[in-house]
């Protein structure tokens, strides 16, 4: 099926009313917990996925990629309006933002941020289209050595483009990749690091320990916080940019949509690094730089649109190769499982209704949130209002429950618990908890793939270099190992000269 | 010196310890055949050297950092710390009692938490619980627990 035909299938899909309402379920829901600080998608997504089980899986998909969008979107509004991120994603908008909102234009930042995103959603979501396919049917040459080395890339990406320490990143995906240990070996079925406890055969699920890391963290980290966040009291008037804003944030647009279309392919990069970068660029470009921080419309514009690209082009790598390239699709990889669908280049053609299914109802998604975020902007504000004290205790009760009816057991909501205190704790040492859930994942992959690889080589490593997609796998690893070392070096040299 | 990093290194240190000589009693195999322990032994092998380069790391920097970081100044974090102590009881009591009175016991102690009135705190648990109950049970058919106390 070519991209267009698949696009009117997936049309087909999107349109039938149930995943229709699904989807704007999906994307409402979203909105809410882009817009409610302290629970991002991939805590989100966790706790809604009981909501799904009762699904078909193509709904079930449609609803979760809903949420992701939502969340993309919803975000931005408490950014603006109270300067604290409703998500990681939004952060950068607050700088911009929230001074926008303060100089009486909280309209047009939303408005901004709205219709970038729409803009940017769109144009990843066609790559996601055009690219998909041709790269699905590639995929399916691929064998372990390929998968082992696409994947062993995947980890140096995600440790290169770490936020914090890098190698604070690499134990936190070695300490993932333990974790996914915990269980049966996939090739000889003997107990690892069970203890002898049933509940640990089939190892520990990502949902609860994602809800752990995530949600349930972010509670903890929130109930010590002394101030809560103040709404601010802005009247919003006119929420389409003037023609001179326009002007202003077009190429602001033009380049967070390019910066986010691959940032989100590459593993490890995704949505919040995406803003970061469009910002970065984004200052460095301008001619008046010193506006950033005081309310430049591009500061909004360009950050916005960089993440709703990556989120739509993230999809690319988890449903043609089967590996989630960051957190939140590393959890939307476990909801395909937990609904009996394999992501990777199989998808497509065993699977066309979720494949093309879920990339027609992100552009619906995209129309859909684009329609409903403007009026709906003053219900969100009045969202923001509701007290801590009822909104926290709520959010518990929905992690206890989304991580119980994963397998109807008390002690997966256990497990919660104890990655929830994790998470905590993690937070306070200045470790990122995300390279942790991508080694938690991509773990078995990264095992199985490197021992069959042996197993096919009879112990030699020489077939991980006489495969050519392997071997540029490979190469990337080493730039990407040897860069940092090299900068650092340089860095040190002019350091000494000056 | 960052005193999180020391701590962190001393905690992934003894962690990957335990499963490297945990992984040998798997076995760890040949290249040509690797084993069960094969991928934890050398994971933690790595988590080993990486924890050595971080504590090296900061030891290098210890006079250039801050010095003793102190996570626990200017949050509530007693806050945190019971909300965590009530989750913990109510794993071990909601098999016990049942969905309806853990969740209810444990509700209420959140909203208290926030400092919620009593009268308030109870309704609020109550429509939460039997919500929460209501959607589970009744729409997505998830069976909560009942309670073996009762049955």
């Amino acid at each position: 099926m070519d991209a267009l035909n698949g696009l009117f299938y997936g049309l087909s899909v999107a349109f039938e009313l149930h995943n229709l309402l699904l989807l704007l379920a999906g994307c409402l829901l979203g909105t809410l917990v882009g817009v409610l600080p302290g629970l991002g998608p991939v805590g989100a997504i966790s706790i809604l996925l009981p909501l799904t089980f009762q699904l078909p899986p193509a709904g079930a998909i449609i609803m979760l990629a809903g949420i992701y969008n939502g969340a993309m979107y919803g975000g931005s509004t408490t950014s603006i309006l109270i300067n604290v991120p409703g998500e990681a994603a939004s952060a950068v908008t607050c700088l911009d933002g929230y001074a926008m909102a303060r100089h009486g234009q909280a309209g047009q930042a939303l408005g901004i941020a709205v219709f970038g995103s729409f803009i940017a959603g769109t144009v990843g979501l066609i790559g996601l289209q055009l690219i998909g396919g041709p790269l699905s049917v590639l995929a399916l040459k691929f064998g372990p050595p390929e998968y082992f080395a696409i994947i062993l890339m995947g980890f140096t990406f995600i440790v290169y483009l770490a936020q914090g320490s890098m190698i604070k990143a690499v134990l936190m995906a070695l300490a993932g990749i333990i974790l996914s240990l915990i269980g049966l070996d996939p090739i000889t079925s003997e107990q690892r690091f069970t203890f002898g406890n049933i509940h640990l055969f089939e190892g520990i699920g990502v949902v609860p320990l994602a809800i752990g890391l995530f949600g349930l963290a972010e509670v903890f980290a929130n109930l010590e916080k002394t101030a809560p966040a103040r709404v601010l009291k802005v009247r919003i008037r006119n929420m389409f940019p003037s023609r001179s804003q326009w002007l202003q944030a077009k190429w602001a647009i033009a380049r967070g949509t390019v910066i986010g279309f691959f940032m989100g392919i590459l593993p490890g990069g995704g949505p919040v690094l995406s803003t970061f970068m469009a910002y970065g660029v984004e200052k460095r470009v301008s001619k008046h730089p010193e506006k950033f921080g005081h309310g430049a419309i591009e500061g909004v514009a360009a950050p916005e649109s960089a993440n709703n690209a990556a989120a739509s082009t993230s999809f690319i790598p988890l449903m043609t190769l089967g590996i989630p390239p960051n957190v939140v699709l590393a959890v939307l990889f476990g909801a395909f499982m937990i609904h009996g669908v394999t992501p990777g280049p199989l998808l497509m053609t065993q699977h066309p209704e979720i494949f093309w299914g879920v990339i027609a109802s992100m552009y619906l998604g995209n129309v859909i949130l684009l329609i409903l975020n403007l009026p709906l902007i003053p219900l969100w504000v009045q969202v923001l209002r509701i007290p801590d004290k009822i909104l926290y205790p709520l959010i518990v009760l929905f992690c206890l429950l989304g991580a119980y009816s994963i397998n109807n057991s008390v002690f997966d909501i256990g497990v919660m618990i104890l990655f929830g205190v994790v998470g905590y704790l993690l937070n306070k040492f200045d470790f990122e908890a995300a390279p942790m859930i991508l080694g938690f994942v991509l773990g078995p992959m990264f095992e199985v793939n490197l021992r069959r690889s042996l197993l096919m080589s009879q112990g030699s490593f020489a077939i991980f270099v006489e495969r050519p997609i392997a071997l540029v796998a490979l190469i990337i690893c080493i730039i990407l190992i040897i860069l940092p070392i090299y900068q650092t070096i340089r860095k040190k040299r002019s350091y000494v000269k000056q | 010196m960052d005193n999180r990093n020391l701590i962190s290194c001393i905690v992934f240190l003894g962690l990957s310890a335990f499963v490297a000589v945990s992984s040998i009693g798997l076995g760890i195999g040949h290249l040509t055949n690797p084993r069960a322990g094969f991928m934890p032994f050398w994971t933690s092998l790595l988590i080993i050297v990486f924890s050595l380069i971080l504590f090296s790391q900061t030891f290098v920097n210890r006079s250039a950092q801050a010095g003793r970081v102190d996570i626990w100044s200017h949050v509530q974090w007693q806050k945190s710390l019971l909300a965590a102590a009530a989750l913990c009881v109510y794993v071990f009591i909601l098999p016990v009692i049942g969905y309806l009175p853990a969740t209810g016991i444990l509700m209420l102690a959140l909203f208290k938490l926030g400092s919620m009135k009593i009268l308030p705190a109870v309704l609020a648990s109550l429509l939460a619980v039997i919500l929460s109950y209501g959607l589970f049970s009744f729409i997505l058919n998830t069976p909560l627990p009942r309670g073996t106390l009762w049955f």
